[in-house]
């Protein structure tokens, strides 16, 4: 046998390949600064009914963001997010209305019901392969939709619940919150922090590990690693951001109903989250809020649906990677050179 | 240090591996031989957990792992490459490394991608890369965290005869310092004579030869089992 | 309670139908169409409308028919550019299809819901073994098992139905036997469809028609086709049956809980063989 010979290691060695410069991380901070406090300026710049839309937009790209992250990071497809959306509304509604809790109690409390829900439903579901967990979550989905019009005594049935908040909530009177001026900050904040939020998970081990899941399982496992807890907590995760986003709806509409809860809900985020991109952790969001201005420019079209569809099948034939891929390549943005985990 | 005893595998009336029995000794390269269909990809799943076996058992460092989940076989030091690349297309080179290193407590990665030359390609995404280099990176994930038991399924195929006689002289040197115990399973033979300590010739998922490779070569049930019977 | 089993019967043999066309276009194509309630659905109303001109007879032939061409058209110029895709494309592109197919019933249609009349000669009730039972159920019943029954001879004794259960088997075997893929796929995708569209039409005297039954009836297929095993049709016929049973035996027994036993079934099963009952195949 011959003996090899020694390479010297000529390159940089594997941390600095994986190190993203200072520069870049600094342009991505500003860029989110930036973005931010311009978003606060809208109660300025739009009508009031623009703001109510923008405000019902930026819910939607909460709980789209939500399951555009978990697709993002995991692989994993769920059509039965409003599940976790209407539960935390649900149980904020009637935390806030009937068991008279404050409101800051009562939004927790849906938050937190929303994650429990995801914890459970994930713990169950989480090793079912591939496209079958897809079409569980949309069983799942549907199961809580049933519950939720049966329970007339809890829920009210298919005639929804009114939720009446009081005391104050943030420094605001907590029944203000259903006029957008005032929900508008609040919403944004909430946004644009778990834009943040979800972005630096993705960037930490446990948010590298899932990409690896997503990508090989089996080799992560031969690797050493467990992939059924890191996969639960994804689900987790994601799911208490659902549940963020039910809870502000209840709080700006006042209102929750099954229909919160029903297929059409998930359906539509996810449809906003795959228009965004969902490559990039801020597209979701983006594809939300470009949808819902589509939506007020037709004025409430009866066919909206149909626009949907057709614009769904169009980026996913065409346009894989959806408004941010677009503008990634037309402006070199939303890339972050150096580290390249995760799709586009 | 590995052992396997009336090592058995059925699937339905498919008898992949039956009865068989192997030692592997600490710090040599053994060598698992044999024509297509003979079980020795089976033998690696079986020994690495990816695959329950029917009958027998599989003892490692005196200890019965037979019924070891994988994870508990990769922290105690049980590793394997496999015979389809299976790396992370979509992450970086890398990346992926820095992650199993970080599940295994390698302590030298740049180590081991210096030794088999995956320097040059760290920040490319695996999809992107060549075959050779693809299967170097599934070859690097296996050598990670300095594993006493290596598995390697075919780790040439597809490669040309020079990379293939590089990679060979790489994990020899690799090994060497770290004192590893290897099982390969090659068709190469010209790398099968270069690194082999010791063979064993499976036949239809039994073993028929054992022994040096100058001894083993030299068996005319082996040749048989390679060329068939001259009638 | 005899009445109830073959109300039980009856659904089940729907979903039996449905979800055969959803695993036979799945064991080939890799493809879970989410589009297979809407295509129901569109059946239904297609149905309704071609037997309101002519007669319900002829919807019965033309309806499945129609969709066979559709499934043929939809895999030849769809899902054949697109196989190189991952399975979450597909899946997003036939929920896509999905809204579409609703917003075209709806625009239509209308959103108010139909009934569909049953054909005469099958309106009223039977003596059935000693039960009194409406005529058309029993009709659906028959033509149901005879249908599935039909397809299992088919997949068992023709090339294309071996091809199709190899590839269900292990999809690596498409492409290395030497079939046409593409010709075998247009045929049973157009199949997958036709039932589909067979289902519709029959669900039309049964069910009241609206603009949620396809995806009502959607979620219990993937229940069916996925606790009885994604690749399996024998499975899924099997399971399809039981539900039905399950179903509507248990809102007579508990009427409570019986909305929740399709999804009771499927947690159970799913936590002890993640891969359905008779799944092999991991996606």
């Amino acid at each position: 046998m011959t003996e090899a010979t020694i390479p010297q290691p000529l390159r940089p060695p594997v941390w600095r390949v994986l190190h993203t410069p200072g520069s870049a991380l600094t342009r991505v901070g500003v860029g989110w600064v930036v973005v931010t406090i311009a978003g606060f300026a809208a109660p300025y710049v739009l009508t009031a009914y623009h703001l109510q839309v923008a405000v019902q937009g930026a819910i939607l790209g909460l709980l789209a963001l939500s399951i555009g992250w978990l697709l993002r990071q995991t692989g994993l497809l769920s059509f039965g997010h409003a599940a976790f959306y209407g539960l935390a509304g649900y149980t904020a509604a009637l935390a806030a209305t009937r068991w008279e809790l404050s409101t800051p109690l009562a939004v927790a409390l849906g938050v937190a019901a929303g994650a429990l829900l995801a914890f459970i439903v994930g713990a169950l579901i989480v090793r079912v392969p591939g496209i079958a967990f897809a079409m569980l979550t949309l069983a799942i989905g549907q199961l809580i939709y049933v519950a939720s019009t049966r329970s007339r005594s809890l829920t009210n049935g298919f005639d929804g619940l009114v939720a009446s908040f009081r005391g104050s909530f943030l420094g605001q009177p907590a029944e203000s919150y259903t006029n957008a001026v005032t929900a508008w900050p609040l919403v944004w904040a909430v946004l644009t922090l778990a834009v943040a939020c979800l972005w630096w998970v993705s960037r930490t081990v446990f948010g590298r590990r899932l990409t690896a899941i997503r990508e090989n399982e089996e080799r992560v496992r031969f690797s050493g690693q467990g992939t059924f807890l890191p996969c639960v907590l994804a689900f987790t995760i994601s799911g208490a951001f659902a549940g963020a986003a039910g809870a502000l709806s209840v709080l700006s509409l006042g209102f929750v109903s099954p229909n919160d809860i029903y297929w059409t809900t998930s359906g539509v985020a996810l449809i906003m989250a795959v228009i965004g991109g969902i490559g990039s952790v801020a597209g979701p969001p983006i594809g939300a809020l470009a949808f819902v201005s589509l939506q007020a420019a037709l004025a409430d079209s009866e066919h909206y649906q149909v626009i949907i569809g057709i614009a769904l099948i169009v980026v996913v034939a065409i346009a894989p990677g959806g408004i941010t891929a677009l503008l990634a390549r037309a402006t070199g943005a939303f890339r972050l050179p150096g580290r390249r985990s995760g799709r586009a | 240090m590995l052992e396997l005893r009336n090592l058995a595998f059925y699937y339905g009336a498919v008898h992949a591996v039956s009865d068989v029995n192997l030692t592997v000794q600490k710090g040599t390269v053994h060598g698992l031989i044999g024509p297509n269909g003979a079980g020795k990809s089976t033998c690696i799943d079986l020994v690495s957990g990816r695959k329950r076996p029917t009958a027998g058992t599989i003892r490692y460092d005196g200890n019965d792992i037979t019924t070891r989940s994988v994870r508990w076989r990769r922290h105690a030091g049980i590793s394997r490459s496999f015979q389809r690349i299976s790396v992370f297309p979509e992450l970086t080179v890398a990346d992926q490394l820095d992650l199993a290193a970080r599940s295994v407590g390698e302590r030298d990665l740049d180590l081991v991608v210096a030794r088999l030359g995956l320097d040059t390609c760290l920040g490319e995404r695996c999809k992107q890369i060549s075959y050779g280099q693809q299967r170097r990176v599934d070859i690097a994930l296996a050598l990670l965290g300095e594993p006493r038991l290596i598995l390697l399924d075919e780790p040439t195929a597809g490669l040309s005869r020079e990379e293939s006689l590089q990679l060979a002289d790489h994990l020899v040197a690799l090994v060497r310092e770290r004192q590893a115990t290897v099982l390969i399973v090659e068709h190469d033979m010209e790398v099968v004579f270069r690194v082999c300590d010791r063979l064993t010739v499976l036949q239809l998922g039994e073993v028929i030869a054992e022994g040096s490779p100058e001894e083993v070569r030299r068996q005319p049930r082996v040749i048989e089992a390679y060329l068939g019977r001259a009638s | 309670m005899g009445a109830q089993l073959l109300n039980g019967l009856a659904l089940g043999v729907l979903l039996l139908v449905l979800s055969s066309g959803l695993a036979l276009i799945f064991g080939l194509r890799g493809v879970v169409n989410f589009a297979h309630g809407a295509l129901y659905m569109l059946a239904a109303y297609v149905g309704l409308s071609i037997s309101v001109h002519t007669s319900f007879w002829f919807a019965l032939c033309a309806t499945p028919v129609c969709f066979a061409v559709l499934g043929v058209l939809l895999d030849r110029y769809g899902l054949r550019f697109l196989t190189s895709r991952g399975p979450l494309d597909l899946v997003l592109l036939t929920f896509g299809l999905t809204y579409v197919i609703t917003d075209i019933v709806q625009t239509i249609w209308g959103t108010q819901p139909r009934s569909f009349p049953a054909p005469s000669g099958l309106e009223g009730s039977l003596q059935f073994l000693g039960i009194s039972y409406p005529t058309y159920r029993l009709f659906l019943i028959g033509v149901g098992l005879l249908v599935g029954a039909a397809l299992i001879v088919w997949l068992r004794v023709s090339r294309t139905g071996l091809y199709v259960r190899a590839s269900s088997f292990d999809r690596t075997v498409a492409g290395v036997v030497g079939v046409d893929v593409d010709r075998v796929s247009a045929t049973v995708v157009g199949l997958g469809a036709a039932l589909a569209g067979l289902a519709g039409v029959l669900a039309g005297p049964y069910l009241s028609l609206s603009t949620s039954m396809g995806v009502d009836i959607l979620v219990l297929t993937f229940i069916v086709v996925v606790v009885g095993g994604l690749g399996s049709i024998g499975g899924a016929m099997i399971v399809a049956l039981v539900l039905g049973l399950l179903g509507t035996v248990g809102s007579v027994v508990t009427p409570e809980v019986a909305p929740y036993v399709p999804y009771l079934l499927m947690l159970f099963v799913l936590l002890f063989r993640p891969q359905g009952l008779a799944g092999r195949r991991t996606t």
